[in-house]
């Protein structure tokens, strides 16, 4: 690898580092900015709406340049990289191989086979799948990760 | 052994067979493309079928269920019925495929990847990678097991992994939907949850930069389930034993923690097959392979072209069927409305418009008629027994009903797709307030969609005050309905 390769991609892991910081500060701070005392008139209870889309908009259009700047060197580090040569690879201890005896695994595909249909159709009747889909066409706003 | 520097020819430099199936997967997977201009979630019949990877169903692409995310679910509902659905799924997923569907199927494992070619200085796999792939086995056993089953025993729904940890589901579920236009009203949810969850992506996503596959590594409980099936799967990477001499190529140059070849961790990628001197690896379905080492004069049969069109035909068709016209999977619409007292104000569920009225059947017998509540704020509640947020707040508004009897109504509004026996549910607990099933459209009246918890509170004229989705606090029910009890 040249000096000028292992500059660059030094440079890259700390704007990346860099970006990833920018990104969590602004996320704990749009958190931290709307949870300040005086936005509540009690617990849990917001005099106004804090978070709106044009605030979180100009918030993140201040930090673009930066994503716009990262985002251009990844690209020519990229176009760098591919026109370096690759290395081969070091080979390793490994243990040795167990012995399959092919007749066993057969059997206990069939057997898993049969318990993976049965289990499937058991489900299908007792109203599993249908659970699946309830849950699947809904959204848990918490288990996503909102509020 | 000192390292070699190769000569790279174009086709170096164009992806991969794998890399192309893996988009193709991440395709399938998330064909419901005009959900990310509506900013609304799929909700055909296609999710009776869990996807083979981590892909969060509630991404707005998303065609099938998480797998991952049904598991927990079908933990937390396992008091009224065997999770043998998922279970079975799983099963036949990793008797198939096991973690063939890391290497080749998962959306996740795609994004990892692409994060991964990002030029910086990476960290190789040592003592301390292998000791953390351990990590995923604990994350499986507490937050995909244990915490749903341990809140059985409390009648809530917990699906731990998806709520405290799932990165897929920030990304594609949360961020996917929080960054449509239509969803802006959501953005009123963002709370410390969401907060910790984005630090977490970042974390992740940050982590794949510098590490091979970090989360799928370390962190995916999917990839454990899966790597269980590493000796049965039938379609993996393959070992011949005879023509094996040992020589440790395939292990050094995998970027996985494997001790060997088809391993638990092996994600079947095949990135050996070619390093192999003797040619004793192949991709295997069965007895049939897939991809074997290239010889020097092997040229691509007619089979492979015909497989790709074949496979591009699929996709086209799959595509067409989730965007064209026809696949409506809305709601019915409700036929609910009815006029109310002042007929100047028109009917709808937004904020100073008069609340549809409707009449609901309630649980324990009798009906609900909104009409019957002019003159007390109304507070309406929708719900259902496998929502978490929702059966947390319920007692939030037990407490509003005790305090306040004679001014507010409140009604609680089970979703219409019931997956627990909801009276038996409710005999849990002492709550007074009157529960009743979405059978008349309810739900779509008041612009409900398919996110729930939603509070909808009505001013003593029936006139709509507050429609938002989230978790309430009695303190913020108290503040809604307060002002209009002393105006």
């Amino acid at each position: 690898m040249t000096k000028g390769l292992r500059v660059m991609r030094a440079a890259l892991a700390v704007m990346t580092v860099l970006v990833c910081l920018l990104l969590v500060w602004q996320a704990v701070d749009v958190y931290v900015t709307g949870n300040r005392p005086e936005n509540f008139s009690a617990p849990g209870v917001r005099v106004e709406q804090v978070y709106d889309r044009a605030d979180i908009a100009a918030r993140f259009g201040r930090i673009a340049p930066v994503i716009y700047v990262y985002i251009a060197a990844v690209a020519v580090g990229l176009v760098w990289q591919a026109a370096a040569g690759e290395k081969k690879p070091r080979p390793a201890a490994i243990p040795p191989a167990e012995a399959k005896p092919a007749r066993h695994l057969m059997a206990a595909r069939l057997v898993l086979l049969g318990a993976a249909t049965a289990l499937v159709v058991l489900g299908v009747a007792n109203g599993g799948a249908r659970d699946v889909l309830v849950k699947a066409v809904n959204i848990c706003t918490e288990c996503i990760g909102l509020g | 052994m000192d390292s070699v520097r190769t000569k790279r020819s174009i086709k170096d430099y164009l992806p991969t067979r794998r890399r192309l199936i893996q988009l193709y997967a991440a395709l399938l997977h998330n064909a419901n493309l005009k959900g990310y201009i509506s900013g609304q979630i799929f909700t055909g019949n296609t999710k009776y079928l869990c996807a083979p990877g981590l892909n969060c169903y509630s991404c707005p692409g998303a065609v099938g269920a998480c797998p991952l995310g049904a598991l927990q679910n079908a933990l937390a509902s396992s008091g009224s019925r065997t999770p043998s659905y998922v279970l079975g799924i799983l099963l036949l997923f990793g008797l198939i495929l096991g973690r063939t569907i890391c290497g080749y199927l998962c959306p996740f494992g795609l994004v990892q990847e692409l994060l991964h070619k990002i030029p910086t200085p990476k960290i190789k796999k040592n003592r301390v990678t292998h000791a953390l792939t351990y990590l995923k086995y604990v994350i499986l056993a507490v937050f995909v097991v244990a915490i749903p089953l341990w809140y059985i025993s409390q009648h809530i729904p917990m699906p731990g992994f998806c709520k405290y940890i799932c990165p897929a589901g920030t990304f594609g579920g949360a961020i996917g939907l929080l960054a449509n236009p239509a969803n802006e009203d959501k953005l009123s949810m963002l709370n410390i949850l969401f907060t910790r969850k984005f630090v977490i992506l970042a974390v992740v996503f940050a982590a794949c930069v510098f590490l091979y596959r970090p989360f799928c590594r370390f962190l995916c409980p999917l990839g454990a389930i899966y790597g269980f099936f590493a000796k049965v799967n039938v379609v993996g990477v393959k070992v011949e034993e005879t023509r094996c001499t040992r020589c440790g190529l395939c292990v050094g140059q995998c970027k996985m923690d494997i001790r060997r070849v088809g391993d638990h961790e092996c994600i079947h990628c095949g990135e050996c097959v070619d390093v192999c001197p003797t040619g004793a690896i192949a991709l295997r379905a069965g007895k049939r392979t897939l991809r074997e080492k290239k010889t020097e004069n092997a040229k691509p049969g007619a089979g492979r072209y015909v497989a790709w069109a074949l496979a591009l035909a699929v996709l086209i068709g799959v595509l067409v069927y989730f965007n064209g016209p026809w696949s409506g999977e809305e709601t019915a619409p409700t036929d609910a409305a009815a006029p109310a007292v002042d007929e100047s104000v028109p009917v709808g569920p937004e904020a100073g418009q008069r609340g549809p009225d409707f009449t609901a059947t309630l649980y324990g017998g009798g009906t609900f008629d909104l009409a019957d509540t002019r003159g007390r704020v109304t507070v309406i509640n929708f719900w259902a027994t496998w929502c978490t947020p929702c059966v947390n707040e319920l007692p939030y508004f037990e407490k509003l009903h005790q305090n306040y009897p004679d001014d507010v109504a409140v009604i609680a509004v089970h979703s219409d797709l019931v997956t627990d026996d909801v009276d038996a549910y409710l005999a849990n607990f002492d709550y007074t307030i009157p529960f009743a099933l979405d059978d008349s459209g309810v739900v779509a009246a008041y612009g409900g969609s398919t996110m729930l918890p939603q509070t909808i509170v009505l001013d003593q004229n029936g006139v709509v005050t507050y429609n938002q989705v989230g978790s309430v606090t009695y303190e913020v029910l108290e503040s809604l309905v307060t002002p209009l009890l002393e105006g």
